[in-house]
């Protein structure tokens, strides 16, 4: 299912289950255990068959007829089970990492943990980590697959201890015990869990989708139809449970306490993500093993907190980041709005203001005598982590470096332009899009159109938040070239940022276009009906040159040229139509005529891509459909 | 892809617009030339396209395999016109070596080589210094295998830029493919670099190091698979890569290997090489597992079938256990294998040790079957059949009988037939349970030839307690008929001593020497027995069983049955006298008292049943014969016996009733039903539909053909047909034969031979069981002149030879017709079972 569609169908279903929560869960649990029954059935009509199969040949016991009969019932049986058992054995999700904390270590937190959960009614988590990240999250590792028996983690990032009050951090906690609670219900812990293990299985089936035998293709065919329309439902369900979430730690804790843990997470987060945690890869370059005193440095810069103006724009950013279907997460301004209009507090959306860094934090509160050790412990356990992720950059900056290097000492006075980008690229890669910006600038001042020095020039100017970033990455997605994908990405995140709605959507109708089949643009017998045709805009010299072509094609009796008008490309798309005279004998499709219209097309040159299609063959009807539009005649030698 | 069978299917016809190119089939992996052109799909008949299915165009059509993709022509041009037209847009919109390549792919992808052809020299010529252009061309000259093309174009863009790792790589990649391995391990040296795998694609350092080792430089071959383990540790659990290493680590004699350790997990081991085999290693576990379970369940599961003949249900336990009671004649019994005693109940208990094991293997392949024969009394056909797929065809058939256990170690289908979805041609292994003793049996091995089997099998029978009444004189009778009368005559002499005397089995000692020495010996043997035990009935009967004298024979018998009322084989013997001159009735009345006090061999009863037929009392006989099909609705001689009451009693549509309801059981049977429907017409008189009724290949066919064609006075085509070779035609045929060209004309004719046919009908009387009264009859047949009345009526011939011989007498003889013909009528009676009937018929009644 492409984006658009995926999209449609969210917010169709969006709309069709607005304030019916209960619906929506048992719709959601009717299409898992659709999935479930399928998977099942599956099972039981290999074992059937396998069962049967068996059953002939002891009923017949004929010997070695007997024996062969077993012999494919062990196949379907192993084969027909395996090609899914397989995925278990195979992608077994894995438990989460971090420093394990125990209440010993951590007194405060887990008294703090245990009042919240008897508060809200949820279980307590079986292990909780320490991690490295900025965020907390519950995550359940079902042991068996879709059959369940789960472990709970509570997973906690010290940076977000270090960026939040104790309130704050209280309410980030009732947040996530909420989604264990049994208000929020089991049906809804049991449709989360069921996602991620089918997500995890969908995923490892897709990688390699056209592979395998008769057994793997059904699934996926199954698959294929199944997941979207599952995955699109229990996605709703998990958001709504967010809202509800939030609705249950603002009770809980405190309103206020829940918007601010938001707003800084937003700010925070960001600085630490783009910036802080790229300054300290940064030292890859130089080092091969992790660098020492990480936590430290990064609690030591939160307390600082972000420079101001950065820390405003992404503020301001957070209040017109779109929600889209790719998180469960909604946008904090959604979020917000939702908190705003429960508790009828509008300050919570007006007040946009930059949080300055709390007075105390909660990792004051919460580590207590163990800050010191268990800092340690997570900066061991994050360089453990990132070992080989660490030593991969390393190597990779060594190499780029040596290329660098040996670029330098070949070039010769003025580099060709391949030598600047290939520079460029690597100083990007290096250290980051500014230091690559001189040669980028030199690259572009030579070939303004360089599709590559665009895309980084635009990148780095929507880092910088500079609107002039957008057009850059237009221009790139303009015409096929191999950096458009990436353009595409990078143009995405910015509307999303920006709240622009309209781009986005235009931008994701686009790059579906793009991603399939290219026959999906030609407009068929069955959607070229619809399709939109005016006349071409060519100049005359051209038009000319067309129908220089035409005219020294013997026995052409008429042709027609229209132009595409509805198309989503970015060149326009051309069709012209050409018949040719035939004798009276001849019936159905001319095979000279298809003949005709395949040395034109190699001959002719459009300013866009086209379609020659004769008169006559499988494409007939949107041929004479050209002859609609008034003026569309080209030729007629009759 | 297309495909034909015996010229007929579908297949690609005419190629439009071909291109080809060397490259590597993605099927076979073969390098070869791959061609791709337009098409139209037919469905051919004889290669010869009969209708088109569709135009295709051809990708790759590989000139090794054959193998190919297609598509729509229409959806392939479609493609083609866009790709190439959008890329070619762009580029003259934007005029950059990016866009020319872009535009340049795009050709090549839709196989237009020549146009790409021409946008590579225009690129060439407008962008020269562009290194990255140059390399990219190399790399499409690559893929195209053209060597020298890419050799110019990386040497162009190593020229502009020899730090730019496209030209290395290419330049690398042609120094190697030229053997120049030195010069291309130095152009990789960027490569080879610390980190460098996190940058560059390694596969060319790979490539580098097989041309090393195969080169036969092996440590510099490892250095380069070493460094690819350290850029890429992950690469160590790689099948084909540990396999290489390794290879070179032991040529260059390296000890411990520098290979991490295998995973052995099954996730690791999944994404090894050895995934096929850990797949096809739990394939192969879970079928032995399979078949070691299937084994085990044919262990426990065995089958010992009991089979009952005796008419009685007995009780059979296993090893002490319940009993069951097996009143069927098949019942199965499930048997783990191993040693049991079975303990057969009734009214003297016997036990048998049974041991029920077949070997391990043998087990899957084999379908043993035990049978427990009960008093031995069942007959157990086992042959080998091939199945034509309407019948099948006995190759080779055993018979077994005695026991008490037989064991046979391969049969496909233990009294069931193949089914009509067994394979054809293929042997399968047969048993079948014979219906009555193991006389017919005996008598089938006979007529093949095969009479010491037929011998042991009579004798396997006669073993047993309670042998089956006829066993005695079938056994002596095919003795008689070969070599082997000795050894029956010793066989059966050790049972003449045993008491109470075994009339059937003395009376078979009797008749397996029929020479005047061996009945004077009988005669000497019974008058000394009859002395010692002079008030013993059955002794005295067979005394006269012995005496050449019909007179002093008679008397014999009557005093038995003064003795014994009733006394069945005397009964049977003066009846069977009584018949022989046509007193029927007074022959049934010797025999009721006899078939009222026990149980009667077969042939008494049939005796009986003629003789109520034949002398006015069909409608008994209807009634008795009713009764009796009742129990047996397949015995057919009681069946053809009701009809011929029925149409003696004028009820011809109750016999076609009785017929069918006959026919259809037998049909359910599967029992042959086709000489029942032919007699049926026999006895009505209908000889063109008994004709038409049976097959003409078989014996029986053949001689209904014979008598069809006497009926209809086709006597010549009769002669023509008796003229076959083989023992197909009796004496009584023969005699019919000769009676009717008697009664058509008196004398010898070129085409029907008189002389010749009376002669042949002599010799088949003469060699009929009969013995002495029968080498009389064959004399009458030959003599001129007629018999005396008193020499014909007084010769002991059973009605079934004498009835013919009479009406062939009479018609040969008119004077004798005063007293013959009367004679011939008694004898034939109301019986039609004999073609001959109405013949004889018309000659009695003839003028």
């Amino acid at each position: 299912m492409t984006r658009t569609k995926y999209s449609s169908l969210v917010d169709k279903l969006s709309r069709r289950y607005d304030g019916r929560p209960s619906a929506l869960r048992w719709i959601t649990l009717f299409w898992a255990a659709l999935g479930i029954g399928i998977f099942l059935l599956w099972f039981l009509l290999i074992g059937i068959i396998a069962t049967l199969l068996v059953m002939v040949a002891l009923r017949e016991n004929q010997g070695s007829g007997s024996a062969l009969i077993l012999f494919f019932a062990t196949l379907i049986l192993f084969f027909g089970w395996w090609v899914v058992i397989r995925h278990f054995l195979v992608r077994r999700i894995s438990a989460p990492t971090g420093v394990g904390l125990s209440p010993q270590e951590m007194p405060l937190l887990f008294q703090t943990m245990s009042a919240l959960a008897a508060e809200i009614g949820a279980p307590m988590p079986h292990q909780v980590l320490l991690s490295a990240e900025m965020n907390a999250s519950i995550v359940e590792q079902p042991r068996f697959g879709l059959v369940g028996w789960s472990r709970r983690y509570l997973i906690i990032g010290l940076p977000l201890l270090d960026t939040l009050s104790p309130d704050e951090f209280r309410a980030v906690l009732a947040h996530e015990f909420a989604h264990f609670s049994h208000q929020d219900g089991r049906v809804g812990h049991w449709l989360y869990r069921v996602r991620r293990v089918w997500g995890a299985l969908v995923e490892d089936f897709n990688e390699n989708s056209s592979s395998g035998g008769l057994f793997r293709k059904l699934l996926i065919a199954f698959f294929n139809w199944w997941w979207p329309r599952f995955n699109s439902r229990a996605f709703l369900l998990s958001r709504s449970q967010e809202y509800e979430a939030d609705a249950v730690a603002a009770r809980i804790v405190s309103r206020h306490a829940l918007a601010c843990s938001l707003r800084r997470f937003r700010v925070e987060g960001r600085w630490l993500n783009t910036e802080l945690w790229k300054e300290i890869w940064q030292n890859a370059n130089k080092q091969a093993e992790p660098v020492q005193g990480v936590m430290e440095q990064i609690r030591s810069r939160l307390r600082q907190g972000a420079p101001v103006d950065r820390a405003q724009i992404w503020a301001d950013e957070g209040f017109t980041t779109l929600t889209t279907h790719g998180d469960t997460h909604p946008s904090l301004y959604d979020r917000l709005s939702a908190l705003s209009k429960s508790f009828s507090e509008p300050s919570l959306l007006t007040d946009r203001q930059v949080l300055p860094p709390p007075p105390e934090t909660a990792s004051n509160v919460y580590l207590g005598v163990a800050d010191i050790s268990l800092r340690a412990a997570v900066e061991e356990w994050w360089a453990d982590d990132i070992a080989l992720a660490w030593k991969q950059r390393h190597g990779r900056a060594q190499a780029l470096r040596d290329l660098l290097d040996r670029s330098d000492s070949n070039s010769q006075g003025d580099a060709d332009l391949g030598h600047l980008w290939d520079q460029a690229l690597s100083l990007s890669d290096l250290h980051d899009d500014l230091t690559a910006m001189p040669l980028i600038e030199k690259i572009l001042s030579r070939q303004p159109a360089h599709h590559g020095a665009l895309m980084i020039k635009g990148r780095y100017l929507l880092d910088e938040s500079d609107p002039a970033g957008a057009k850059l990455l237009e221009l790139v997605l303009a015409q096929p070239n191999p950096y458009q994908q990436q353009s595409a990405a990078y143009l995405k995140e910015w509307y999303r940022r920006k709240g622009m709605t309209e781009s986005l959507c235009k931008l994701d109708s686009r790059l579906d276009a793009e991603e399939e089949d290219l026959t999906a643009q030609i407009p068929t017998r069955s959607n070229g009906v619809e399709a939109v045709f005016s006349l071409p805009h060519l100049s005359p010299e051209t038009r000319q040159s067309i129908l220089h072509s035409l005219q020294k094609i013997p026995r052409l009796d008429q042709a027609w040229l229209v132009q595409k008008s509805d198309t989503a490309e970015s060149l326009p798309l051309f069709i012209l139509s050409i018949r040719l005279r035939r004798s009276w004998y001849q019936l159905g499709r001319n095979n000279a005529e298809h003949q005709v219209a395949r040395n034109l097309a190699d001959e002719l040159r459009l300013p866009g891509k086209f379609l020659v299609l004769p008169w006559t063959g499988s494409q007939s009807s949107l041929a004479k459909k050209a002859l609609a539009i008034h003026g569309s005649g080209l030729l007629d030698s009759r | 892809m297309p495909t034909t069978y015996n010229g007929v299917g579908t297949s690609y016809f005419r190629k439009n617009n071909l291109t080809s190119r060397q490259g590597v089939c993605k099927s076979c992996n073969r390098t070869s030339t791959l061609s791709s052109y337009d098409t139209r799909l037919c469905f051919v008949v004889l290669f010869v396209p009969v209708f088109p299915l569709g135009r295709k165009h051809i990708v790759d059509q590989c000139s090794s395999c054959g193998q190919h993709f297609q598509m729509k022509l229409d959806q392939w041009e479609e493609q083609r016109q866009l790709a190439v037209s959008g890329a070619l847009a762009a580029y003259e919109a934007s005029a950059t070596a990016e866009t020319g390549t872009v535009a340049y792919r795009e050709m090549v992808r839709f196989h237009q080589r020549d146009r790409a052809e021409t946008l590579a020299r225009e690129l060439e010529n407008r962008f020269p210094q562009d290194a990255k252009l140059h390399a990219f061309l190399g790399d499409m000259a690559l893929d195209e295998y053209d060597i020298d093309s890419a050799r110019l174009s990386f040497q162009k863009a190593y020229d502009l830029r020899p730090e730019m790792p496209e030209a290395r790589i290419g330049q690398a990649t042609v120094q190697r493919l030229d053997g120049k391995l030195d010069e291309a391990r130095s152009l990789l040296d960027f490569m080879m670099k610390p980190g460098a795998g996190q940058l560059h694609d390694l596969s060319q350092v790979e490539l580098l190091g097989d041309a090393l080792a195969r080169a036969g430089r092996h440590q510099q071959g490892l250095d380069l698979y070493l460094h690819l383990l350290n850029e890429f540790p992950a690469i160590g659990q790689a099948g084909n890569f540990r396999d290489k290493v390794k290879k070179l680590e032991k040529q260059v004699g390296i000890q411990s290997s520098s290979l991490p350790k295998r995973d052995m997990s099954l996730p690791g081991l999944m994404k090894s090489n050895a995934r096929g085999w850990i797949l096809a290693g739990g394939a192969v576990a879970l079928f032995v597992v399979v078949m070691l379970g299937y084994n085990e369940w044919i262990r426990r599961h065995r089958t010992l079938t009991v089979v009952n003949v005796t008419g009685q249900p007995v009780e059979v336990s296993i090893d002490g256990g319940a009993p069951v009671v097996c009143s069927e004649e098949l019942t199965e019994l499930n048997l783990v294998e191993g040693k049991h005693v079975a303990t057969i109940g009734g009214t003297t208990p016997e036990t048998v040790d049974l041991e029920v094991s077949s070997s391990y293997f043998f087990r899957w392949i084999r379908r043993p079957v035990w049978l427990l024969n009960i008093g031995g009394q069942a007959i157990i056909s086992s042959y080998t059949a091939i199945y034509d797929g309407v019948s099948s065809d006995d190759l080779t058939q055993k018979f077994h009988t005695g026991g008490p256990l037989l064991q046979f170690p391969d049969i496909n289908y233990a009294f069931s037939q193949p089914p009509r979805s067994a394979k054809k041609n293929i042997k399968y292994h047969v048993l079948r349970l014979l219906s009555g003793n193991a006389a017919g049996a005996a008598e089938y091995l006979a007529g093949k030839q095969r009479v010491p089997e037929a011998l042991d099998l009579l004798e396997a029978g006669l073993k047993m307690p309670g042998y089956g009444h006829s066993l005695p004189e079938s056994y002596a009778e095919i003795a008689n008929k070969s070599p082997f009368r000795q050894r029956a005559r010793n066989f059966l002499a050790a049972g003449l001593d045993r008491r109470p005397v075994e009339v059937e089995w003395q009376r078979a000692w009797i008749i397996s020497d029929e020479s005047t020495e061996g009945r004077s010996a009988a005669a000497a043997f019974y008058e000394n027995a009859v002395a010692k035990d002079p008030k013993n009935p059955d002794l005295l009967y067979l005394l006269g069983r012995s005496e050449p004298i019909v007179a002093k024979q008679r008397a014999l018998h009557e005093k038995v049955i003064a003795m014994v009322p009733g006394h069945r084989w005397a009964s049977y013997g003066i009846a069977y006298d009584l018949v022989a001159m046509g007193q029927w009735s007074e022959a049934a009345k010797v025999l009721e008292p006899a078939l009222a006090n026990e149980k009667f061999p077969e042939r008494l009863h049939l005796l009986y049943w003629q003789a109520l037929l034949n002398s006015g009392q069909a409608e008994k006989l209807d009634k008795e014969l009713e009764k009796h099909v009742q129990n047996s609705p397949l015995d057919g001689q009681a069946i053809l016996g009701r009809v011929q009451a029925l149409l003696s009693l004028k009820k011809e549509d109750q016999a076609d009733i009785v017929i069918a309801q006959a026919v259809e059981k037998m049909i359910a049977a599967e029992s042959d039903h086709q000489q029942m429907v032919a007699l049926g017409h026999c006895c009505k008189g209908n000889f063109n539909s008994m004709k038409s009724s049976v097959s003409s290949a078989t014996e029986f066919g053949k001689r209904c053909s014979f008598w069809a064609d006497i009926e209809d006075g086709l006597l010549e085509q009769s002669f023509k047909e008796s003229q076959v070779e083989g023992d197909i035609f009796a004496c009584t045929d023969l005699i019919g034969l000769a009676t009717a060209v008697t009664m058509n004309r008196s004398t010898d004719s070129p085409n029907i031979p008189l002389t010749d046919i009376e002669k042949a009908a002599a010799a088949g009387y003469a060699a009929s069981d009969e013995r002495e009264p029968a080498q009389v009859a064959s004399s009458m047949i030959l003599a001129s002149k007629p018999p005396s009345q008193e020499a014909l009526e007084t010769l002991i011939l059973r009605p079934q030879l004498k009835a013919p011989l009479c009406a062939y007498l009479l018609v040969k003889h008119p004077s004798t017709r005063p007293w013959l013909a009367t004679l011939t009528r008694n004898l034939l009676g109301e019986s039609r079972l004999d073609f001959s009937w109405k013949l004889i018929r018309r000659a009695v009644e003839s003028k």
